[in-house]
């Protein structure tokens, strides 16, 4: 433990603050709306805290959970750091909600607590900590935190940089793997959650449940459209596509790299328009199907780039139904296309797309 | 300096009084060890007992050893905030108050200097009270709720029944989870209306059947609403404690002191604290060997950055008070000076490593960090 204090305060950029009031107002229920709107300004400011004293590109990832969970998770070269805001003025506890801890994808290295004052603007960073100091405190079952107190965190975050300059070897996590839902009960839980009559929905099943549920990153995307009032959108069904019946989205590529190769292929093309907070972005988003004589089917993505000459930073992660990584990938900004690879499954079998952006997340279930 | 209390008439310092039990007490002690002398010696010593029992005479003594320490955090507090806000005497009682706090933290082992390390703590506690303070002035009731930690809470509600305390914090646990403020103004709150009371009420019904049997049903609206406001009076006076004047009596003054002294032969304790002083004697050279490495660092540093740690370190400006000076933001401000204490730590972790062949560990980071800072303090000449 550190006794030097340096107090690190960071600025919560007007726009930051702006956009973050925008989004969180789509919440019709007040409270999400706000939880929202700390992650938001939270993820904004400390992205562009690590992106300037570290270098590099940081990815913010988990970003469906930001209405329901405290904290935000950003990656860093190898390096996932969980931020937790808070309004307290005290500093005298950091609260991580146990998602953070218990669930292999949200685990993070180190853990950074923040006060968040949204009248002046600002985000103090007021301590850290890593994985097994947090693992190691109590955990309040009353609203399923782990409790850090002040004295176990080192107070002077400065310090958690100058470990990463000089590249400190950061300590194994071991996150147990949580329980597997049926595809029945994990609808049961959405449709359960969905409704604005539980208040809290996180607080709402047995902790395990949850934990389970948030596994399931198309679970809390669903919840939180439901609780928005809007309908879930199907998972894409593949076997159609096998069948020559194609969604409107998804159109029939016009140029001619997709479609090259020996075998015979059925592509389609989606475009995509993000914006990740500066600009707009477009990309093609190739799927191929390959279907083998013993009725299993290769898959292949494939994204370029639209009007540019290179991807920005991008992680693209697949999925299978249970939630298990099939594969996953990280762009630099320096490559004119991002090729995955290719896998297969069986007709029936469901998995997820998912597209990161900074905080935007494109979410596509399917099944084959 | 071990056995007597600073006293203060209205602002200013006015004599020590010597406190008889303690001076008897440590003369006793010295009879018995008449070969060791000086300060670091004995600051060590009476800290190993503290560390170790957690006495009340051995907390006393080091009181008295850190009221000089106590007394310049004080005044350099002080001549930062708004004049008559609060007194000289008024923050080195605040300060003093957490004394524990200061000692459990120090650790000997790495060499520091008691007193030095306790005015730098004093420092931070008095800073991080009146925050809180200032916070506590200007929140309403529904503000300062929202914006209290749970363990600011429950030691605001000791005192309280267990059953009682445990129903007051899940209900507060409950406001705090539905109540959204105005992003605009998060410190001037209404009280929750009807609406909000019953989701509340509802919310923690919800919730007692989950948990202990100990807590107490919430019946309608108006006992949720007194619950919070009696939870905010708390709050408030716990946060803004009464300061009871300085010159108080000695501690010592009523009850038995038990004695220390048990038996003569020290030698076997004394050894640590004989260790601890030879790692303060070696930290003392460390910080001269640094002159030459770290000077040369900070020459390098561009103008403003430098009259930004001048401001800081030998003015001793709050970041508030620079960003006046130098027109910038206070986030800026602070960017800098953390910049720039990187700057330096990286060049005493590279010359550490290049002196001493022991691979780079958090704890040995931290040391750096607790060393750098020391030596800044001295670098630019920080009294006493």
């Amino acid at each position: 433990m550190t006794i030097t204090y340096w107090q690190t305060v960071l600025e919560i950029p007007p726009e930051v603050q702006t956009q973050g009031l925008k989004q969180s107002a789509t919440y019709p229920h007040s409270p999400e709306g706000w939880q929202y709107l700390l992650n938001y300004l939270t993820a904004h400011t400390l992205w562009s805290w690590f992106a300037t004293e570290l270098g590099g590109n940081p990815i913010i990832s988990s970003t469906t959970s930001w209405q329901f969970t405290n904290g935000i998770g950003i990656e860093l070269q190898g390096i996932r750091y969980v931020i937790i805001p808070d309004e307290s003025i005290d500093q005298a506890c950091c609260n991580v909600p146990r998602e953070w801890l218990e669930i292999e994808d949200w685990a993070g290295d180190f853990y950074l607590a923040a006060t968040v004052d949204i009248e002046n603007s600002t985000i103090e960073l007021w301590g850290f900590a890593d994985f097994n100091t947090v693992k190691s405190a109590p955990i309040d079952f009353q609203d399923h935190n782990y409790q850090v107190e002040q004295e176990q965190m080192n107070c002077n975050p400065t310090l958690l940089l100058t470990q990463r300059h000089f590249n400190l070897p950061v300590g194994t996590k071991q996150v147990n793997p949580v329980a597997n839902l049926s595809p029945e009960r994990v609808k049961n839980l959405t449709d359960r959650l969905g409704s604005v009559a539980v208040i809290v929905p996180r607080l709402a099943l047995p902790f395990a449940d949850w934990l389970a549920l948030c596994h399931y990153p198309k679970a809390l995307k669903n919840i939180s459209l439901l609780r928005q009032g809007k309908s879930i959108k199907p998972a894409i069904n593949l076997g159609n596509w096998l069948a020559n019946i194609f969604p409107d989205e998804w159109q029939q590529p016009s140029f001619a790299y997709a479609l090259r190769g020996e075998e015979e292929k059925i592509s389609r093309v989606r475009r995509l328009t993000i914006s990740d907070g500066d600009n707009l972005l477009e990309f093609y988003l190739v799927l191929s199907l390959i279907k083998s004589a013993t009725d299993r089917v290769s898959i292949l993505f494939q994204l370029f780039p639209l009007d540019v000459e290179t991807l920005p930073v991008l992680q693209i992660r697949i999925t299978d139904g249970d939630n298990n990584l099939i594969q996953e990938s990280i762009t630099n900004g320096t490559e004119s296309l991002l090729k995955m690879r290719r896998f297969s499954g069986n007709i029936g079998d469901e998995f997820i797309f998912k597209l990161m952006i900074k905080d935007y997340e494109f979410i596509e279930e399917f099944v084959i | 300096m071990f056995s007597s209390y600073a006293s203060f008439a209205g602002e200013t310092f006015r004599q020590w009084i010597i406190a008889p039990r303690l001076k008897q007490n440590f003369d006793r002690l010295l009879l018995y060890n008449e070969d060791k002398s000086g300060e670091v010696f004995w600051s060590l010593y009476w800290i190993k007992q503290w560390q170790e029992q957690q006495d009340r005479n051995s907390q006393s003594h080091l009181e008295c050893y850190l009221q000089e320490a106590c007394y310049w955090a004080a005044k350099s507090f002080v001549s930062h905030l708004p004049s008559n806000s609060h007194s000289l005497a008024d923050c080195f009682q605040t300060a003093i108050l957490d004394i524990g706090k200061v000692l459990k933290g120090f650790n000997p082992a790495v060499g520091q200097k008691l007193n030095k390390y306790a005015q730098y703590c004093f420092s931070n506690l008095l800073r991080e009270h009146f925050r809180c303070r200032g916070e506590v002035d200007i929140c309403t009731d529904w503000a300062l709720l929202r914006k209290i930690s749970e363990k600011t809470l429950r030691a605001a509600l000791s005192g309280q029944s267990s059953s009682k305390l445990l129903s007051f914090i899940l209900c507060w646990k409950c406001f705090k989870e539905l109540y959204v403020p105005n992003s605009s103004n998060t410190r001037k709150l209404e009280a929750p209306d009807r609406a909000l009371l019953k989701t509340i009420m509802e919310l923690y019904n919800s919730r007692i059947l989950t948990e202990s049997d100990q807590l107490i049903r919430l019946s309608d609206e108006e006992m949720v609403l007194q619950w919070l406001q009696q939870c905010a009076k708390v709050v408030r006076k716990y946060l803004q404690p009464a300061i009871t004047s300085l010159n108080r009596s000695t501690p010592d003054q009523e009850g038995e002191l038990i004695d220390v002294i048990k038996d003569p032969d020290f030698d076997g304790d004394l050894t640590e604290v004989l260790i601890h002083e030879e790692a303060y004697d070696e930290r003392e050279q460390q910080k001269k060997d640094l002159v030459t490495c770290l000077s040369k660092t900070i020459g390098e540093l561009d103008q403003q950055t430098k009259d930004i740690l001048t401001g800081y370190y030998r003015q001793q400006l709050t970041q508030k008070e620079l960003s006046q000076q130098f027109n910038l933001s206070q986030p800026t401000i602070n960017r800098r000076l953390n910049k720039a204490r990187q700057t330096l730590l990286q060049e005493l972790v590279g010359w550490t490593q290049k002196t001493v062949n022991i691979s780079l560990t958090p704890d040995i980071l931290n040391n750096s960090a607790d060393l750098l800072e020391e030596w800044l303090q001295q670098y630019y000449g920080v009294q006493p």
